[in-house]
């Protein structure tokens, strides 16, 4: 397949030869050295990385604050931690698993993969990458910063109004809160747009969108998801950072606001919010399970469907979060119906891998076990979901131990367990070395029996009467005993990361070679070298079929006619994955590192003074026009 | 006037239960304070232990009560109706297996569940028709899922078990799609599916028992949050108020009206009813009905602040008779020579104030 047309003078891939051609495009796709280079970059495999290692850091801090509470709640009356420092403990350890950990760790593996998967040489938006990463950056330092600072927010993650209003909590850690949200919402908007357009219009010729991998469908579903959940939550964090800076009233209800409208708006972005944390999870589990099933996975239609239906489901849930403030209840009984419904496309999904299992046959390596982990642990907490769909039941368990319970085994469960295993299935691609399998696997035996001590006990705690985010509770009541076995569990989980880690650092250094296909997989990320050249392919492959890897034919047809010298990327038609035309990919800069910078300052500026954004404007304006500066290239001259 | 002291009732020490809450006083330093704010209005109400101490014969009473086996106080209360009888019989099953099994951690589960103290704020021990209702649904649930979750893990294991990997396989990149395994598939799809309706169905029908209009209930107090008390007021005639502790005549619904005087707060008495938030600018009823008198603790399910964890409430069930005579001594004129302890002094500062 040829592109090449007019211009006779540049440089095409097909005038050279494998050695030159790789090394041409090398230094065309390259990052420059320098502290300069290092902040400039836009290579989607270098953030994607960045994305990760900053995610699992927010993981790390996450579980030691877990662990701290879990520490304080192993005796009764115990006095490690009081009721002010615990409640900033569950609030930071909330907001930072859910939006500085468990949001962008799927991103980043969305901008690594997604590019490599679909065949292209660069995300979308490189620039925009590297400026959301930035974002995502900035706003977790600020929250941490505060928190190192004594500037705590303590009204837990979804900081419920009025407690989170100026009149009973004063002080800035709601605002610190609320704008850590915008940072992080306004970095995932962009990194979802990104995906979105590399998806549909960036992907190799020939992956028309039967043969889009399960995990690339994925990522497509949950940044579409991301595109319209977030804006709600933006919304609503802004609101309440008006209603405290320059007293709006939006939830005071003295003045006719509503106290409701922020639990709306907060769960309307909030139970999307648990599906942008989840769909990673099935990507990687889609991935793992063909791979080591060695077969497709079954149903790819069912299962793209079911993606989709969870899609547009995951809008229709979020009442089920305010069941028991009182909503009329024909309203609420749609809801259960709704919340009960989005259990089947689940069902479908987790059928389908099984009986990709079952008709495969199955190689029992670390990724997998992890993956075998996440089915029994998943399907708890999926089903004890259902119960808390009925209002009923909801009215007994909401906000006790038991709906604690429930969304650890679903997230943890979900998206941990798979994420896991999806660092160790793609480790080999990102550093050349496989990861060391006698550890991964006593890791798991850690990480499970670890977890399921720490977590089972809590939905017995729940029935019990014991309800969520209480610093402490009296030995009179009974729940001593079981709440000992959760901390030492916990004890137990926390203590498997530590071996991760330990097994992440010494693989990287001595790990066996991985060469490029390591566990004979069938997608594209694995028809390049590990780690992958900047330019990702030498020569841009065409598909023929959903898994180009396993198809007998030694010779794979490849796109032709790219310049070399520019960064060139095919683009392709939305359905068909027809070649369209050739496209120019934006070079480094270190406009989108100014211009984060500026946002950041005006975002932390107004947290003190409403002029900051008057001020910070024109500031972030100016980096943007230097960001989109036209460089004169000969197509334009 | 000591909020966190109203508890220390001396017929509920005895038994081998101590639900009552010693632990209130002392610890709560920050409450304390926000309750030393709160100082004033508090003197207005009555509290409720001094009438306890004149009344001998009541506190004897609930005493007895109090002292019951809870396996014996199940057996009275539980063989009425066929899904009571059922509920029975699924606690039992699960009471039983968690003694049986052996292990260190169902050991560690089992204990802690019996030294659970069942009576005094479990959702797995209902005592009024509410608790009961949710309770059965509860189960219900559990049980179909439970074997829901058995037959995905019995595929997933039979799936791993019967064809394992010989080495070096190659893969198959066009696996046939297999009748059975489509037949396997829509079998699936219509009995979740049909599973799924059945619970919702169940859940509806939960729903309507339990939050039907009903005829209105005979005695309506009104349940007003704080951080982090609780203001009970008993409206109509001759009303008053008490704190942090509910009593009602057993065997009649009553309707609490929740509101509250700042933040959200959630009303949760587990063993009678499910919750119900107190929110600013709305008002919300929650019917209870206590089967059996008897002492039943709640707390705040919803994070109100600091102290959340120590926003507790009681539930005290009298027989309706006595219920009407510590009404009635509650709403006529304090005589203040009657105890001149601590409670005189309040009761002093009270009619000062009325003055």
């Amino acid at each position: 397949m040829s592109l090449a047309s007019e211009e006779p003078h540049a440089t095409r891939d097909s005038d050279l030869g494998d050695e030159e051609l790789r090394a041409r495009l090398r230094k065309t796709w390259g990052t420059n050295g320098g502290l300069i280079g290092f902040l400039s970059t836009v290579d989607h495999k270098v953030i994607g990385i960045r994305y990760a290692v900053t995610s699992f850091a927010f993981l790390l801090a996450g579980g030691v604050l877990a662990l701290i509470m879990r520490l304080q709640l192993a005796r009764p009356d115990n006095h490690l931690v009081g009721a002010e420092l615990y409640n900033q403990l569950f609030t930071m350890h909330g907001t930072t698993m859910m939006f500085l950990f468990g949001v962008p760790v799927g991103e980043a593996f969305a901008i690594y993969l997604v590019p490599l998967m679909v065949g292209t040489r660069n995300i979308a938006f490189p620039r925009l990458n590297a400026f959301s990463y930035y974002v995502y950056l900035f706003g977790g330092l600020m929250l941490w910063g505060g928190f190192a600072f004594s500037i705590r927010p303590d009204v837990g993650w979804f900081s419920y109004v009025p407690l989170a209003n100026l009149d009973f909590t004063p002080g800035k850690g709601p605002d610190y809160w609320a704008q850590m949200i915008t940072f992080t919402e306004v970095a995932a908007l962009a990194v979802s747009v990104e995906i979105v357009v590399t998806v549909l219009k960036q992907r190799a010729p020939g992956m028309t969108l039967d043969r889009i991998p399960l995990f690339v469908w994925t990522m497509l579903v949950h940044s579409f998801i991301i595109i319209f959940a977030m804006p709600a939550v933006m919304l609503a964090s802004s609101m309440l950072i008006m209603d405290r800076l320059v007293t709006t009233q939006f939830f005071n209800a003295d003045a006719g606001g509503d106290p409701l409208l922020w639990q709306h708006l907060f769960w309307f972005f909030g139970h999307p919010e648990v599906y942008i944390i989840f769909l990673p999870g099935t990507a990687f589990v889609s991935a793992i399970v063909a791979t080591f099933s060695r077969r497709p996975v079954f149903g790819y239609l069912p299962m793209v469907l079911s993606l989709i239906a969870i899609g547009f489901l995951s809008f229709g849930l979020w009442v089920h979060h305010m069941f028991v403030t009182g909503l009329p209840q024909v309203g609420a009984a749609f809801f259960t119906a709704s919340s009960m419904a989005i259990a089947i496309p689940n069902g479908v999904q987790i059928f389908c891998w099984i009986a990709t299992l079952w008709d495969g046959k199955p190689v029992l390596k670390t990724p997998l076990i992890f993956v075998l982990g996440f089915f029994f642990i998943f399907v708890t907490g999926g089903l004890s979901g259902v119960m808390l769909a009925s209002v009923p039941i909801d009215t007994q368990v909401h906000d006790t131990y038991f709906v604690v319970a429930h969304f650890h085994y679903v997230l943890i469960g979900g998206t941990l367990f798979p994420l896991v295993g999806a660092v160790y299935y793609w480790f080999p691609k990102l550093t050349g070395r496989l990861m060391d399998e006698r550890l991964g696997k006593w890791q798991f035996a850690l990480a499970f029996i670890g977890f399921n001590i720490a977590f089972f006990p809590m939905h017995m705690l729940g029935l019990l009467g014991m309800p969520r985010r209480v610093y402490t509770y009296p030995a009179e009541i009974g729940w001593g005993g079981l709440n000992l076995l959760a901390s030492a569990g916990a004890l137990l989980f926390f203590a498997s990361f530590l071996l991760m880690a330990y097994n992440l650092l010494v693989s990287a250094r001595k790990g066996a070679l991985a060469g490029d296909n390591p566990w004979d997989a069938d997608t594209l990320e694995w028809a390049t070298t590990s780690p992958p050249q900047p330019q990702n392919f030498d020569r841009i492959p065409c598909l023929t079929s959903g898994s180009p890897l396993w198809s007998r034919d030694d010779d794979q047809p490849v796109v032709s006619g790219l310049k070399v010298d520019e960064r060139e990327l095919v683009v392709t038609s939305i359905t068909e994955a027809r070649p369209d035309i050739r496209e120019e990919s934006p070079a480094p800069s270190i406009w989108p590192f100014v211009a984060a910078l500026a946002t950041a300052a005006a975002f932390i500026g107004s947290i003190y003074t409403p002029w900051a954004i008057t001020w910070g404007s024109p500031v972030v304006a100016l980096a943007l026009v230097a960001w989109f500066w036209p460089k004169t290239s000969e197509e334009n001259a | 006037m000591k909020f966190w002291s109203v508890h220390k009732m001396q017929n509920f020490e005895a038994g081998d239960c101590p639900g009552h809450p010693p632990w209130h006083s002392g610890r709560v330093d920050a409450a304390k304070q926000k309750n030393a704010a709160n100082k004033k209005e508090g003197e207005k109400r009555r509290d409720v232990e001094p009438w306890l101490a004149q009344d001998p014969g009541v506190a004897s009473e609930t005493h007895r009560f109090a002292s019951l086996a809870p396996d014996e106080h199940n057996n009275i209360e539980r063989h009425h109706t066929v899904p009571h009888a059922l509920l029975h019989l699924l606690s039992h099953a699960a009471e039983r297996a968690r003694t049986l099994s052996a292990g260190p951690i169902s050991i560690a589960v089992g204990s802690a569940a019996l030294s659970g103290c069942a009576g005094v704020q479990s959702a797995l021990d209902p005592r009024g028709e509410q608790a009961h209702t949710l309770a059965v649904l509860f189960w219900t649930f559990t049980a179909v899922l439970a074997l829901v979750w058995f037959l995905t893990m019995a595929g997933l294991i039979f799936a791993l078990a019967h064809r394992r990997n010989r080495r070096g396989e190659p893969a198959q990149p066009r696996a046939a799609v297999k009748r059975p395994m489509l037949i396997a598939f829509c079998v699936m799809l219509a009995s979740s599916t049909i599973i799924l309706s059945g619970l919702a169905v169940l859940s509806f029908g939960a729903q309507k028992a339990i939050f039907g209009s009903g005829a209105g209930a005979a005695l309506t107090i009104s349940v007003i949050g704080h951080q982090w008390w609780w203001q009970v007021r008993y409206e109509g005639d001759g009303g008053f108020e008490t704190a942090n502790e509910i009593r009602i005549p057993a065997g009649s619904p009553v309707d609490i009206k929740l509101t509250t005087a700042d933040v959200i707060h959630s009303f949760w008495i587990p063993s009678l009813a499910g919750k119900l938030d107190l929110i600013p600018g709305k008002s919300n009823e929650l019917r209870i009905q206590a089967s059996k008198p008897g002492v039943y603790r709640g707390q705040c399910a919803e994070f109100c602040g600091q102290q959340h964890a120590h926003m507790a409430i009681f539930v005290v069930a009298l027989e309706p008779r006595e219920f009407e005579r510590w009404r009635a001594g509650q709403a006529a004129p304090v005589k203040p020579t009657a105890h001149l302890g601590r409670q005189g002094v309040f009761t002093l500062a009270l009619l000062e104030n009325a003055q």
